[in-house]
Formats: C-alpha cells, structure tokens, sequence
C-alpha cells in the first residue's frame, strides 16, 4: 500500500499545478485541506485574468506544464474523489487549521500555500513533515522570485524539496532539480514556476512512496544567498532576455 | 512579486522617467554607461566614510546601531580587503530590515530587527545606495542591484528641497549611473535592445 500523504491546499495556480501533476501520476492524498474562505481578496499565487495556459505541443523538458491555472478547485477536487475539508480560512496558522491538522491530517503533508505565508511554531509542532517544494535552486538561491534572479545569473532555472522548518528555505533537501530556461518566460509567474515545482515533488513522492523513507540530497541547507522580491526592471530583463 | 509585464516599452519608459526624475532634481548622472567611473564611485564612497568614527569591527548587532555610524563605517570598508565578509554580512542585514519595511531607521535596536527614530533622513539612504552601489561593482551580487534599485525608486520620488546639499544631489547622480550602467550590462548579456542600444 502506498504511503499515505495529505495536501494543504491554497487557492493558487501552484495548487493548480500541483493538482494535475498528481492526478497525471496517479498520486493520491488520503487528506485535503483547502485553505479558502469567501473572501474576494487576491491572494499572493492567484492568477488574475484572462486564462493563460502553456498551449504548445507536449514538451519533454517540462512534462507539468500543461495544466489550467485557474481551473475551479472543488469541482475538480469532487471528480477526482479526494477526501477534502474546507476550513473557512486561508491563513494555515489559524488555530483551527491548526487544530484540524493535529487531530486528522496524515504524518506527512504536501503544502500549497499562499505566497509569503510562513509556518509559525504551533503548526510545526503538530509533528507533522510539511513536504514544500521552493521555486529555486537551493542553497544558492534563497527567498522570493529567486527563479528571475538565477536566469539573470546563470540562465538558470531550479526548484528544491525541503521538508519545512522555521528556518525559512533552510530544511534539509530531499531534492532539487536545474531546469531549461522556461520556453516562454512571460508565464513564469502562473506556469513555469508552478511546474517546475510540480515536478520535483512528483519525483520526491514516488521515491518516497517506492522505498518508505526520505533520501535527503543535503542535510545542510546552510549558505547560499536571500532573494527578496525582483525589482520590475530586473524581472523584464529576465522575461525578455535569451542569452 | 507578479508585477505585470509590459515588454520592452516598460524598460524606455523606466529610463525616460530616471532621466526628467534627475534633471528636476538637479542631479546630473555623473557618467553615460559609456563612460562609467567606477574608481570615482569608490572615491566618492571613501570621501562619504571618512568622517566615520567607528570602525565596522566596533559595532555588534547585539547594540543598538545608530545607522548614520553603520553606513559611514560601510562606506569606508567596503573595497578594503580583510574587511569583505564583514562588510557583507552587515549589508544583508540591512538590506533584509529595507526590504521587509521600506525603509531606513535613524537606528536599529538590539538584534537589528526594530527599528527607532525618523526613517525620513534622505542621507541615509543615499549613503545605503552608495554602499550597493560600490558592493554590486565589487561582486555583481543582483541582490544588491535590485535593492539599490528599490532605494533609487525613493530617492527619486521625493521632493526636491529634500536635497539641500550639493554633494547629496552628486551622491544621487552617481548611484543613478550606476543603476544605468548596471542595466546596460545586463541588458547587452541578456541580448536585449532598447533605447538604441
């Protein structure tokens, strides 16, 4: 029988991606959270707008990103039949989240969170391993849009699995992954991020699933350097550059 | 984080507005990315440390730090070998307490977390500018440039009677060239033309 894992499960095209990765893998969570409430807010991760999916033949250097950024999540959640509670809130340090996860949620969780969210101490200490891929190429790139600043540095593009600790982007390393520059850099944002990141954790889980333990590429998460959010121009230059 | 792209006309319009932001401000940009100085910046930056009466090694983020000291003792150290590691390890601090809050504190409380006093000293943020702007030319580190960038945002929107020393509208100059030059490079190694380049 395979190792049982949940997802928490935020309204952003990350989930999204995450999503149609596992249904393509046959992946199954036992647990769903979905992190929503009524709120009309946009959250960080959320695409707005106009439908934008990655429309070119199947490539086989990015076999997740074809999926729907905005597809709706619990009519799609209701056909794939995945055990789904919906707690009214999108923060996942709300203490009934909190609490939902310590009575219900499996050892180990697949987290799709909001963008800039951070596990504070009462949800860690659930015990729970808070499986969470980073969009980059750690150790060295660390902290937020980091993808846009490795294209620029290297022409680089990554995503890392880290099992989440306080430290923020410095859990120990299950896997990373260096990917092509995405073929279309102005879905970066909405595709190619969210599928880089999905792809790595398909490649985790199955390892995962198929031995019954974690092999951690690198313990020592320690070093590199911290991102904080590109400045628009820096952006533009990795969207437009093809070096 | 998902600011929305625009294409090339985004990077003119950018330049365009740096530009008439300058000249309204009367801050020449000291050198086109021809012609960039790079020794001038560090000279520039050495002339602003000079009057610093402590040394990066007397300060202990354990203390509070007046930031005026901080960023006089940077300028001075920075480009002085033996002092690199030092010197960078202060500016990540202060360059994660300006991007989690937008701005630059009279001074910083033990542990370098909170900041007290005014945050509206325009010295102090030249003076972080041209800190980035000497530690980007020294390693290229794009963290630095993209926060230098941010500075410049603020710099250039303020009033201009904010500026009421003639060497603070030439700081302003300088670390507008270097943005500019910076961009320049990068742009040519990114293989992307704009504004006749």
């Amino acid at each position: 029988m395979a190792a049982d894992f949940g997802l928490l499960l935020a309204d952003t095209s990350r989930s999204r991606a995450y999503m149609a990765a596992l249904e393509r893998h046959a992946l199954r969570p036992s647990w769903v959270m979905l992190l929503d409430d009524d709120s009309q807010a946009t959250m960080p991760g959320q695409f707005v707008g106009q439908t934008a999916q990655y429309e070119r033949a199947p490539d086989p250097r990015w076999p997740e990103a074809h999926f729907d950024p905005k597809a709706p999540l619990r009519p799609w959640l209701d056909r794939l039949g995945w055990p789904t509670i919906c707690t009214n809130s999108r923060d996942i340090n709300n203490p009934q989240v909190v609490e939902a996860i310590d009575l219900g949620a499996p050892q180990v969780l697949v987290y799709s969170g909001y963008g800039g969210a951070l596990l504070r101490a009462p949800v860690l200490q659930t015990g729970r391993s808070f499986l969470h891929v980073h969009g980059g190429y750690l150790p060295d790139f660390k902290g937020s849009t980091t993808n846009y600043y490795s294209l620029l540095a290297d022409n680089s593009f990554g995503a890392s699995a880290i099992l989440l600790t306080a430290d923020i982007d410095g859990g120990p390393i299950i896997q990373r992954h260096r990917l092509p520059p995405p073929p279309v850099r102005e879905q970066i944002d909405h595709v190619f991020d969210s599928a880089a990141r999905a792809q790595v954790l398909v490649s985790v889980l199955k390892d995962w699933q198929r031995t019954g333990t974690w092999h951690f590429e690198s313990v020592d998460n320690k070093g590199g350097n911290t991102y904080y959010v590109i400045h628009p121009v820096l952006k533009h230059l990795a969207i437009l550059g093809a070096p | 984080m998902y600011a929305p792209f625009e294409g090339v006309a985004f990077l003119e319009a950018h330049a365009a507005d740096r530009a008439a932001r300058l000249a309204e401000l009367g801050a020449r940009q000291a050198a086109d990315d021809g012609a960039f100085d790079v020794v001038r910046l560090t000279r520039l930056a050495l002339a602003r440390g000079e009057s610093a009466t402590l040394a990066l090694a007397q300060l202990d983020p354990a203390q509070t730090i007046q930031t005026a000291a901080l960023l006089g003792a940077l300028l001075r150290a920075l480009g002085t070998s033996g002092e690199g590691p030092a010197a960078h390890a202060w500016l990540a601090r202060l360059v994660q307490r300006f991007e989690i809050t937008k701005k630059i504190f009279e001074r910083y409380e033990p542990g370098f977390r909170r900041g007290q006093g005014t945050a509206g000293c325009i010295t102090l943020y030249l003076d972080a500018a041209l800190c980035l702007s000497v530690a980007y030319g020294e390693n290229g580190h794009l963290q630095y440039l993209s926060t230098l960038m941010k500075l410049n945002d603020l710099l250039l929107s303020v009033p201009a009677d904010m500026y009421d020393v003639a060497v603070d509208r030439a700081v302003l100059g300088m670390v507008a060239a270097t943005e500019a030059n910076a961009i320049a490079k990068l742009a040519q190694r990114q293989g992307v033309a704009f504004n006749g380049r």
